[in-house]
């Protein structure tokens, strides 16, 4: 009994070792390519440890484009998105599921219809707007277009939806208006969602490239993954610059999950159970 | 009354949210300015800013803002030049779309030729023939006597208007391992001016005795253009008409298929750039641009030379010159206008586009420019790399073709390398489905918007 689940315990061990190899490859091996040589990153067979460590990879990717200034947007940009679009997504979804006002279905359903749009077409609609409204060049630009996602609203909603109207009713009762009901009740109740939206769109934004291309001419406004065409050309790339860039661009994220990860994840899991 | 106005807030949040997830774009915007100037030139009494958009980067862009700089301190006329990157030439080409559409384009783009179609024919592009031919500040001699024919006649092919200015331009060569090659029994005798079926030959040889294949496309679509375009044939002529469907291609893509088959040829677009591969010594011999020579690597293991590429016993040789233009915009002033000319002028002028082109790879837009003291030293040093492409793309430029800007060229590019690489590689086994795959997809594409 004993043995078989010994074997079972190594059968797991292996398997998600095997995983969090497959998982972490990717990034070791962005790591080492920007430690390599021009000629060494393109070597067949490629080697996995770099025959000469070219630590001053990094201090020439970071000349060839301003990437502090870069980096400060890219954190002001995903900050503010993540704000936006969260008090954006709760009181939409509020009013979706708990407030009664005319043709409000019918609204909802128009926001859900909005999804079966690909991004790119609104591209250019989105792109003439901003130019009207003389925002290029600004973090609005940036910001405003992305803060109204129906995925996040619809995603909300779905959980608010899930808590009794009775809640709703008592807190009334006690004295509390829609707005204290709101932020003291359903928004510490949907902790989970807010997080699983926070990241979802932190991510996004940190990873967002065309939009910040086509709003901003400035350098002073561009972010982080416009810094990485830097190194790619029509007529051949700059790997290991590439790389040494983008372990630039990844190593932040990467600090912030390892400090962070227990309460996201302790933040989705609580917010799984009371869902 | 709390409720009312709570309700009023929330409408609101949902007015915003309509708003900016749905782009609705009602917003309208300026209608800027479309219509031709005259041939005057503009009062440039006040300072004048003007903007240039390009996909270059790192020393491409290094060598441009030198060049701007130089122009920004010592032109008279109060103009100052900034350069914009935009990313690599698919973002550029989107943005300068989206630009197009809400009238902000700068006063300078430098894009392909088949964007620049879809631009003139909405009349976002200004013809800058009117301050060419000027005068006191044109420079037609100059266009008919000292440019590279091939370079002015695909800025032209417009009604014959002169619509940009050539600067980003490249050929294509074929780089050789010379090592390799006299290991296995030649010479570069051999490679110079090479058919087609000794091509095939010599990368059997390398095939059979070092066991990597010969010979690469790094672009399989200007291969695939350029093999028919020594029948005579353009890919897709101006009139839309695509030329696919013959007894030519029919005969060629079977040879290509027969030597990719036998592991003599790489498949084209296999690895992107083949300067890795070719650096690493895992094929003989590739055709690719000029502007790629400072990508090869060859760790001082091996001997790079460049040739001419191999061409069809009885045909014509035919090699492609591409690349991006310096187009000016309606979307500007005439002042802007203007100042998008002088600067245009001052960055191809003879010593300029030597120093652009011997520091970027591209080549110079300038016969003189052979003359400088920058290409002769260049020329000089056996070592430099720009020494060896340089004299052949030089002879290569003298029966260089450019491909029709028909609209969308770049995705039916795409899209025949696509189909190319299929029916070499056994993908599409018939040639019938490969001819009538490829009619009916780069139709699609160049009729798309």
């Amino acid at each position: 009994m004993e043995k078989k689940m010994n074997i079972k315990v190594a059968l797991k061990y292996f398997l998600l070792t095997l995983f969090a190899i497959v998982t972490l490859f990717p990034f070791y091996w962005m790591m080492a390519s920007s430690l390599k040589t021009a000629f060494e990153v393109i070597q067949t067979p490629p080697t996995l440890v770099p025959n000469e460590f070219m630590w001053e990879n990094y201090g020439i990717a970071l000349t060839m484009a301003p990437f502090a200034r870069y980096f400060i947007n890219t954190v002001i940009v995903t900050a503010l998105s993540i704000v936006s679009s969260v008090i954006v997504a709760i009181l939409a979804a509020f009013a979706f599921s708990h407030l009664e006002f005319k043709g409000r279905d019918f609204i909802f359903s128009l926001f859900l219809a909005s999804m079966m749009i690909p991004g790119e077409v609104l591209i250019i609609t989105n792109f003439k707007t901003i130019s009207a409204l003389r925002w290029m060049d600004t973090y609005q630009a940036l910001v405003v277009p992305y803060m109204a996602n129906v995925l996040y609203i619809y995603m909300l909603r779905e959980f608010f939806l899930k808590i009794p109207k009775q809640l709703y009713f008592a807190a009334k009762v006690d004295g509390a208006n829609d707005w204290k009901f709101l932020w003291k009740i359903m928004v510490p109740m949907a902790k989970g969602s807010i997080i699983t939206i926070c990241i979802l769109v932190g991510i996004n934004s940190w990873n967002s490239f065309l939009w910040p291309l086509l709003v901003t001419n400035k350098e002073e406004m561009r972010l982080l993954s416009n810094g990485l065409t830097a190194f790619q050309s029509d007529a051949g790339n700059r790997y290991e610059l590439l790389m040494a860039a983008s372990t630039i661009i990844t190593i932040p994220v990467m600090v912030a999950y390892i400090f962070l990860h227990k309460k996201i994840m302790n933040g989705i899991t609580v917010g799984g159970v009371k869902g | 009354m709390k409720r009312k106005l709570f309700a009023s807030a929330m409408t609101g949040i949902l007015a915003v949210s309509a708003l900016t997830g749905c782009a609705s774009g009602e917003v309208t915007p300026n209608e800027g300015n479309k219509t031709p100037v005259a041939i005057e030139i503009p009062d440039m009494t006040e300072p004048t800013s003007i903007e240039m958009w390009h996909f270059m980067s790192g020393k491409q862009q290094e060598v441009l803002q030198s060049i701007i700089d130089e122009f920004n301190a010592t032109n008279n006329m109060n103009i100052t030049v900034s350069a914009v990157a935009q990313g690599k030439i698919p973002d550029l080409n989107k943005k300068v779309i989206a630009a197009e559409q809400s009238n902000t384009l700068p006063a300078i783009i430098n894009v392909y030729p088949d964007l620049a179609t879809g631009l003139i024919e909405k009349g976002a592009i200004y013809d800058i023939s009117s301050f060419a031919s000027h005068p006191e500040v044109g420079m037609e001699a100059e266009l008919k006597s000292d440019f590279v024919e091939a370079f002015i006649a695909e800025v032209s092919q417009w009604d014959g208007k002169l619509y940009g200015m050539p600067m980003t331009k490249s050929t294509e060569v074929i780089y050789v391992n010379k090592t390799l090659l006299e290991k296995i029994g030649y010479t570069e005798a051999d490679v110079q001016g090479m058919t087609m079926d000794k091509l095939a030959e010599i990368s059997k040889a390398a095939k059979e005795q070092l066991g990597i294949p010969g010979f690469g496309y790094d672009s399989g679509s200007n291969g695939f253009i350029s093999t028919l375009k020594m029948d005579g044939k353009n890919f897709v002529d101006l009139d839309g008409t695509i030329n696919v469907d013959n007894e030519w291609v029919r005969t060629f893509m079977d040879f290509y298929k027969e030597q990719v088959t036998n592991g003599y040829f790489r498949t084209p677009g296999e690895d992107g750039f083949l300067s890795g591969p070719f650096s690493n010594q895992q094929m003989l011999m590739y055709q690719g641009s000029t502007a790629g020579a400072s990508f090869i690597d060859t760790n001082g293991q091996f001997e790079l030379i460049a040739v001419e590429p191999a061409y069809f016993e009885g045909k014509d040789k035919a090699v492609i010159q591409q690349g991006g233009s310096l187009f000016v915009t309606t979307d500007v002033t005439p002042q802007e206008q203007f100042a998008a000319y002088e600067f245009i002028k001052f960055a191809t002028n003879t010593e300029n586009t030597a120093k652009f082109a011997t520091e970027t790879g591209y080549l110079p837009v300038r016969k003189s420019a052979a003359e400088t003291d920058i290409v002769k030293n260049i020329l000089a040093d056996p070592e430099a790399v720009y020494a060896k492409v340089y004299p052949v793309a030089q002879t290569a430029l003298g029966y260089a073709y450019y491909t029709p800007a028909v609209n969308n060229a770049q995705s039916a590019r795409s899209t025949i390398q696509e189909k190319f690489e299929a029916y070499v590689n056994g993908n599409i086994t018939d040639i019938e489905a490969f001819i009538q795959e490829s009619l009916a997809e780069v139709g699609t594409s160049i009729q798309r918007q």
